[in-house]
């Protein structure tokens, strides 16, 4: 009896130390985590509306270089959202605006879809005349590590870089094996899928053909509104 | 039972009793996460940290830890490790983190930790326990980063994300670069780069042994 309490009572009380342990890790760093979330998703922002810090552009960026991450100054990074992103909601949803010299130039969304282990979140982003993509980044997801996380890197985002939709509601985008030239060289509403990762590229490829269709429906209806709730 | 001396832990964790060539532990991981360098060389840190501190405090209440319950308490300390290492990921590297991805929580499953923790921190003092902790990771990690080294050159012509491939085989002449061997990124690539470096690795050892006698 005495040794099944020691027992009972010893595992409450290394559960409650280690649960202490975690708490405590958890409170010390959990704003540090935020604030890491909120410049994550303000760099994916700007990096789908195609805008980085000064000196560096899309093809300054080596695309075999694997990093996804493009280092801004922390001042620069708020300046530049600030002064060029605005938000709005439509129909309980989220519009990001780019605008460039007091007027609109484009518009972004998250989008999200499945992947192969699960969920993929991203923000896309198109231009004024909703014919093409700006740019696509990817705030979350769970794919395999050097096969279908590829998808975060530049080489396959740049894909996405002026992808046409212009005929979207007849003509979706596709998917191919191997692309020669990139949209920003040829426009054309492909992009190559990422090696031994098939099913997570088409993940992504399903994720925007089902989400923009009705984006781009609610951005072309309100366009309008957008202008006068922004005063631009 | 010869309780051994901190250099022969290193060199049997490094070598001798390698987790992975010897022992054939933690084959999950290695198959998953070694087609990068960098993403190689952080899961080794995580795995290092997580087995060493595991191995510190389990050797330190080993003495009070009730028999039938150790396997539990066990799990508790490495899951509480692995957590600590998600969460210092997520707040000091974040791009990292977004990397590795689920694979971080999945340290909790890799073998080593467990074996490690129960074939020797639970019967071992502390310092030698933590150090057979470092250098059990360490082992792991050596391999490990030998196989991404090769997985990543032939698979991607690139090394910690820089092209190494492309401008050598300008160099020696190819034009079109580095032909990228897709199967090396893939899970079939590991297995073979496994299998060739265990056998490499042993055959060497074997060697060694015949030469001594």
């Amino acid at each position: 009896m005495k040794k099944a309490l020691y027992t009972i009572f010893f595992m409450v009380a290394i559960t409650i130390f280690f649960i202490t342990i975690l708490a405590i890790t958890n409170e010390l760093s959990s704003k540090k985590i935020e604030d890491n979330y909120k410049i994550q998703v303000m760099k994916s922002i700007l990096y789908a509306f195609n805008l980085y810090p000064v000196g560096l552009s899309d093809d300054k960026i080596d695309a075999d270089i694997v990093s996804q991450d493009i280092s801004w100054d922390k001042d620069e990074l708020f300046k530049v959202y600030n002064e060029k992103i605005r938000e709005v909601e439509l129909a309980n949803k989220k519009i990001f605006v780019y605008i460039e010299n007091g007027k609109a130039a484009g518009y972004g969304f998250y989008i999200s879809g499945k992947g192969l282990w699960g969920e993929i979140q991203a923000f896309c982003a198109v231009n004024f005349q909703l014919s093409h993509l700006l740019g696509l980044d990817f705030l979350k997801q769970s794919e395999t590590p050097g096969l279908g996380a590829r998808i975060t890197e530049h080489w396959f985002k740049r894909y996405f870089r002026n992808l046409d939709i212009s005929n979207f509601s007849e003509k979706k985008i596709e998917m191919v094996r191997k692309k020669e030239k990139l949209n920003t060289e040829v426009s054309a509403n492909t992009f190559e899928a990422v090696t031994g990762a098939t099913l997570t590229s088409r993940g992504v490829l399903n994720m925007l053909n089902n989400e923009l269709k009705d984006y781009l429906k609610l951005i072309k209806e309100n366009k309008g509104k957008i202008s006068k709730e922004l005063s631009l | 039972m010869k309780v051994k001396s901190i250099g022969e832990i290193i060199i049997d964790d490094l070598w001798r009793d390698n987790p992975v060539i010897v022992q054939i532990l933690g084959i999950c991981s290695t198959l998953a996460v070694t087609n990068m360098f960098l993403n190689t060389l952080i899961m080794g840190l995580g795995l290092t940290f997580v087995t060493a501190f595991s191995a510190l405090v389990l050797s330190l209440i080993r003495n009070i830890v009730p028999s039938r319950i150790r396997m539990i308490v066990q799990t508790l300390i490495i899951s509480s490790f692995v957590v600590i290492v998600d969460i210092i990921l997520k707040a000091y590297v974040p791009n990292i983190s977004r990397a590795l991805g689920p694979y971080v929580g999945l340290i909790i499953t890799n073998c080593i930790i467990m074996g490690r923790l129960e074939a020797f921190a639970s019967s071992n003092k502390p310092l030698l326990s933590f150090v057979d902790g470092i250098f059990s990771g360490l082992g792991y990690t050596w391999i490990l980063l030998v196989i991404a080294f090769f997985r990543e050159l032939l698979g991607f012509g690139t090394i910690l994300g820089i092209r190494v491939m492309d401008p050598l085989m300008q160099w020696l002449g190819y034009s079109d670069g580095w032909v990228q061997w897709s199967i090396m990124i893939m899970a079939p690539g590991g297995f073979f780069m496994l299998a060739s470096l265990i056998w490499i690795l042993n055959n060497h050892k074997l060697k060694q042994l015949n030469n001594r006698r």
